[in-house]
């Protein structure tokens, strides 16, 4: 059966995100806010979510998409997709 | 350790590429923007024939309000824009088989025209309008999936209202919108229909060569008429520019504002970090091209002052005609846009100017060059007379562009207006990102990710330069 979630789920995530905002991923801590801290824009807010997807094979489902206003909110969509993805 | 010529060399001089160039330079980057073409703007110039003033593609500007994007980077940039543009209230009319329907910058009274004429849909024009324009940007992403055709859908069930709401995203996407994405849909409502029709005073150019100005003043350097021919490379990054008669200009970062296909299969081409993006732009669909016919004519548009706003004539309300017509280029919709009537210190020896223009696809060189521009340009002229009674009898100047002619001027590939076509799967696809594989190699302007048109390329330039200013440590 495949693994839910990737051991190195954290990391891998913050890699992924902060490759596109061309952040250092130690910038990313749980609480910072992407918009207003991070300069994240709408355009870029769905840059991440579509690196997201094709980085760990899941599908992110469009109402999600505001929610990942953090990197708290975005280990949490990813973890709930990956557990969708594996059920 | 041999010092680098520039701290950022810009491919191009389009606006991306001048509003990043702009940012950078602000921050005390030692900039150089090399454009191929004798003047600064890319599509966003002007041209004259005989003394008459044409606007080449971009017809006028929008998202100047107060809290504008496009007036926020002016205001940044210390751009003064004040007595700098003639500001046209309606912006934009929309001419019907039956009516005429303007876009005002008073939304209300907007709705209320889309009211007037639809008062089976009343309720939903209220609601669609009001979404379009104030909604929070975390509702308008969650449209992310749809196209636009999907979303007018949701609101409404009259087809004629869903053709006129269509053909606009049509003529300023590029694109059916049944391929462009919602998004792109509700950010060209709000960024340019909600508040278009800003025209800069002496025409299009004038807005480019503002940018331009301030970029030199800011202390960067353009060398126009310039062709590049390579990105140099070493140790795996971008450091410089080989121009095409061979001279090598180093740098530390590399931006290219140009067409994707000259970045990555002539500029780069054999770099193995870029192969991915490569792949990529084989399978990756471009926008359509613009088909334009520009006119001096001797009426008088004093005559007909609806011409101080875009006129988008809509011949049927059968909207698959309308998209079928335009692959054959026997098109059913197009655009009046007149710089004179917008500007009347662009009125020479009493020789007003006018352009019509519509969307095409690329075609190739015979095609153009046998009949097909001939018969296009006659048709366009013969639906223009709703409009403008007896044009033919008035025209004294008559030159065409074809989507060889935007080619040939930026080497967009297939002439393509609005850079890659913004389909919901294309539209923010991170391998198009501004930062590329390539360390030191930037991207900006409408073949990255983002959408196209002034602000948002204007946009994209900024978030490159914001790129490179952090990876500086200037921020």
């Amino acid at each position: 059966m495949a693994k839910t979630i990737p051991d190195n789920l954290e990391q891998e995530l913050k890699q992924v995100i902060a490759n596109v905002i061309g952040r250092e991923p130690e910038e990313l801590k749980p609480e910072t806010d992407f918009w207003k801290d991070l300069g994240v824009d709408s355009i870029k807010a769905i840059e991440i979510t579509v690196a997201i997807e094709r980085h760990f094979k899941i599908a992110v489902r469009d109402e999600e998409i505001p929610k990942i206003t953090n990197f708290g909110q975005a280990m949490k969509v990813v973890k709930e997709a990956l557990d969708k993805k594996n059920k | 350790m041999k010092k680098d010529e520039y701290d950022v060399i810009i491919i191009g001089a389009g606006i991306g590429g001048l509003v990043c160039g702009c940012y950078l330079a602000k921050a005390g980057l030692k900039t150089l923007i090399v454009e191929k073409n004798a003047k600064p703007g890319g599509y966003c110039t002007s041209f004259k024939r005989k003394g008459v003033n044409f606007d080449a593609c971009v017809h006028v500007l929008s998202s100047l309000r107060k809290r504008g994007r496009l007036n926020k980077f002016c205001e940044e940039l210390g751009i003064e824009t004040r007595n700098k543009f003639k500001v046209h209230d309606p912006s934009d009319i929309v001419v019907t088989p039956e009516f005429k329907i303007n876009f005002f910058h008073d939304l209300d009274k907007t709705i209320q025209e889309f009211q007037k004429y639809f008062p089976n849909q009343k309720k939903e024009i209220d609601i669609f309008f009001r979404f379009m324009a104030f909604s929070p940007i975390s509702l308008i992403l969650q449209q992310r999936s749809k196209t636009f055709e999907e979303m007018l859908s949701g609101y409404f069930t009259d087809s004629r209202l869903k053709t006129i709401l269509s053909v606009l995203i049509l003529s300023l996407a590029g694109l059916p919108a049944t391929e462009v994405s919602a998004f792109v849909g509700c950010f060209i409502y709000r960024e340019f229909l909600f508040d278009g029709g800003y025209y800069p005073i002496g025409g299009i150019q004038s807005f480019s060569d503002l940018l331009a100005n301030r970029f030199e003043a800011l202390g960067g350097i353009i060398i126009l008429s310039t062709l590049v021919k390579k990105i140099s490379i070493a140790n795996g990054k971008a450091d410089g520019v080989i121009l095409a008669d061979g001279k090598l200009i180093s740098s530390k970062y590399v931006v290219s504002a140009c067409d994707a296909r000259q970045t990555f299969f002539e500029f780069t081409n054999g770099e193995v970090s870029l192969e991915r993006i490569k792949n990529k732009i084989n399978i990756f669909l471009p926008s359509l091209s613009v088909f334009s016919l520009y006119l001096g004519i001797t009426k008088n548009l004093n005559e007909i002052p609806e011409l101080k706003a875009n006129v988008w004539v809509i011949a049927t309300y059968d909207i698959q005609k309308i998209y079928h017509s335009l692959i054959n280029c026997q098109n059913e919709h197009f655009a009046i846009t007149s710089s004179s009537a917008k500007d009347r210190s662009l009125l020479i020896n009493d020789t007003e100017s006018i352009c019509l223009c519509t969307n095409v696809p690329f075609k190739d060189t015979s095609y153009w060059d046998g009949a097909a521009k001939e018969l296009l340009a006659d048709r366009l002229i013969r639906m223009s007379k709703v409009f403008i009674p007896e044009l033919e009898k008035h025209i004294i100047l008559k030159i065409i562009a074809t989507p060889i002619t935007l080619y040939k001027w930026t080497y967009n590939y297939r002439g393509a207006a609005y850079g890659w076509a913004s389909t919901p799967k294309q539209f923010g696809d991170p391998d198009l990102s501004q930062k590329t594989p390539l360390d030191n190699l930037f991207l900006t302007g409408h073949w990255t990710n983002q959408s196209s048109g002034i602000t948002s390329v204007a946009n994209c330039g900024y978030d490159t330069a914001i790129l490179i200013l952090r990876e500086e440590g200037k921020l």
